[in-house]
């Protein structure tokens, strides 16, 4: 009995301890943490969209979010959150449609793939290949005759995964807008 | 359609993303317990009970504990001791009610705490936003896949002891370029699931 | 045994990766390029360290048969300060390193050297101990990270070397790459450590 409390007290001490220090430092950087976020999140809008002033949600299902992009008062495009299974995690990113519904940029704002092949998603090479794609584009070029995107090297599923999402989340736009 | 997706989760924990071959996890084990089949045997199945198991206990505590309380940074702590806690459970279970089964996973189970692939599932888990079922579904895959790789890896270093190989690749170098033949192989699988 | 042997062994004669054959999934999974490779050892170190000074301090206060718990309840905190730090401060390694961030807690290097040397030590020896086997944790990860992205991507720290005319030898970075490269790496330090005894 004498040593069941002495263990309960030593293991006591090292959870306070631990405790501790863990509510320290989650407090120092719960600020930092929520700003990376937040900026992480405007800079991919800003990125898309650099005169957009405000923003207006439209719908937001599960997977899809739309928003329209106002620059002072006046539409200048339709901003889409869409997420989608990737290799090994859900990929998330952010579409940007100028009014005639061509593609302006995505970002890809969180994702989770296999360091130094999925990852290479985000990289403008691959990114930039959607701009100003139209919707029947927006396929992988080995999918697809009519696609224009490449996927890349080892990476085949995070690409597709990608073009998928985009691809889902504009034929869904297109039938709300369409009502 | 419910089951279907199911299937797809396990074939693709199973296969496609085998957690050895590809996530590089649990590699400790896989080189460890790798001489002979038949402790590959024991070791793959003290897995898939522990993963099955722990992928259900941590999706609990993450959807009824953590993310009520908004204490999602914790997870990673959290995990690791229920996954020790379990494991300890699980084995005095045993010890006390099937003296077969404790004589066949017995030692096994504590090499399993620090198997980075039972606290890697549970991370993937919650990664990913699995639901109950699916995390129970991805726990087993992830055990079986494991085991998959483990039996193939000790079948063919069970030969590999009487070939003729240079001194210093003997045992684990020669291992880990097996390792590297056989993840090769398992990226046959890679289009299995997206389709 | 003197000080500074407790910090050069983990870099040479204990050389966690290519010695001792511990925290191989770390190892295999974030070398595919050098930055990666760093950024790991650097978060794996900064907990060792962490662990290495708790684990120490407390080592006459932890009963023996509950130091597993206490030493992973240790270790744990230190991955959480570190994948927080991250999230905080560095979100693009933070994203690319993704789920062995908090994977660090079962890394048998930190639990191991808890056990084998912090919890027999007093402190001085325990941080030279850790900084001796970060060292040579990250060293190893970052031989093996640039090989790999060399030759797998033709690039180094994400600047171009190889020039344009340089066709990557992909499978460098693919998981195969990664266990043959390792094995090619253990063999030849094999035959490095036995040319030595002789």
């Amino acid at each position: 009995m004498r040593n069941i409390l002495k263990l309960s007290a030593s293991l006591f001490i090292i959870a306070a301890v631990s405790g501790a220090i863990l509510g320290m430092v989650y407090t120092a950087t719960k600020e930092p943490i929520a700003r990376q976020v937040k900026e992480e999140e405007e800079k991919a809008m800003k990125d898309i969209f650099p005169k957009a002033t405000n923003f207006r949600l439209i719908t937001g299902e599960d997977n899809y979010i739309y928003n329209e992009v106002h620059s002072k008062d006046k539409l200048i495009g339709y901003a889409i959150d869409a997420s989608e299974q990737g290799f090994s995690s859900i990929i998330k990113i952010k579409a940007g449609l100028t009014l005639d519904k061509t593609i302006k940029d995505i970002k890809i704002v969180k994702q989770g793939e296999t360091p130094g092949l999925g990852t290479r998603i985000e990289d403008k090479k691959f990114t930039d290949q959607f701009f100003s794609k139209t919707l029947k584009q927006v396929l992988l070029k080995k999918d697809s005759r009519k696609g224009t995107i490449d996927a890349l090297t080892g990476a085949t599923i995070s690409s597709r995964a990608v073009s998928e999402a985009v691809q889902k989340s504009i034929t869904e736009f297109l039938k709300i807008e369409r009502k | 359609m419910l089951f279907t997706k199911l299937f797809i989760i396990f074939l693709s924990a199973v296969l496609v993303h085998n957690y050895v071959l590809n996530r590089f996890l649990g590699i400790c084990p896989f080189l460890g317990v790798s001489k002979n089949s038949s402790a590959a045997f024991g070791m793959g199945m003290a897995v898939i009970f522990v993963m099955t198991i722990a992928s259900m206990a941590t999706w609990l505590i993450q959807h009824y504990l953590l993310i009520p309380f908004n204490i999602t940074f914790l997870q990673t702590i959290t995990f690791i001791l229920v996954i020790a806690t379990l494991v300890q459970f699980v084995e005095m279970v045993i010890a006390k009610t099937s003296p077969a089964l404790q004589q066949a996973l017995g030692i096994f189970l504590p090499l399993i705490t620090t198997n980075c692939a039972v606290l890697g599932v549970a991370t993937i888990n919650s990664d990913s936003n699995l639901d109950f079922i699916g995390s129970i579904v991805n726990g087993l895959g992830a055990g079986v896949g494991f085991t998959i790789a483990l039996l193939l890896m000790s079948a063919i270093r069970e030969r590999l002891d009487i070939i003729d190989i240079p001194e210093c690749m003997k045992g684990i170098p020669i291992a880990f370029i097996i390792a590297g033949l056989m993840s090769l192989a398992f990226m046959g699988f890679t289009g299995l699931v997206s389709q | 045994m003197s000080l500074k042997q407790d910090f050069t062994r983990g870099i040479f004669a204990e050389n966690p990766t290519f010695r001792l054959i511990l925290g191989m999934c770390p190892t295999l999974a974030v070398s595919t390029s050098l930055i990666n490779a760093i950024g790991m050892g650097a978060a794996t170190t900064f907990v060792l360290l962490g662990s290495n000074i708790l684990v120490s301090l407390f080592r006459k206060l932890i009963p023996s048969n509950i130091r597993i718990p206490a030493f992973i309840v240790i270790i744990a905190t230190f991955v959480t300060v570190v994948e927080l730090i991250m999230q905080a401060y560095f979100p693009a390694l933070n994203k690319s390193l993704g789920i062995f961030i908090p994977l660090i807690v079962v890394n048998c290097i930190i639990l191991g050297r808890a056990e084998a040397f912090a919890s027999k030590n007093p402190v001085f020896p325990s941080i030279l101990d850790a900084l001796g086997m970060g060292i040579g944790f990250t060293g190893a990860l970052a031989l093996l990270g640039a090989t790999r992205e060399i030759l797998g991507a033709g690039t180094i720290w994400g600047y171009h070397l190889l020039g344009a005319g340089f066709n990557p030898v992909i499978i460098m970075i693919l998981p195969p790459g990664a266990f043959i490269a390792l094995g090619l790496f253990l063999g030849f330090f094999n035959s490095l450590a036995k040319k030595r005894k002789m």
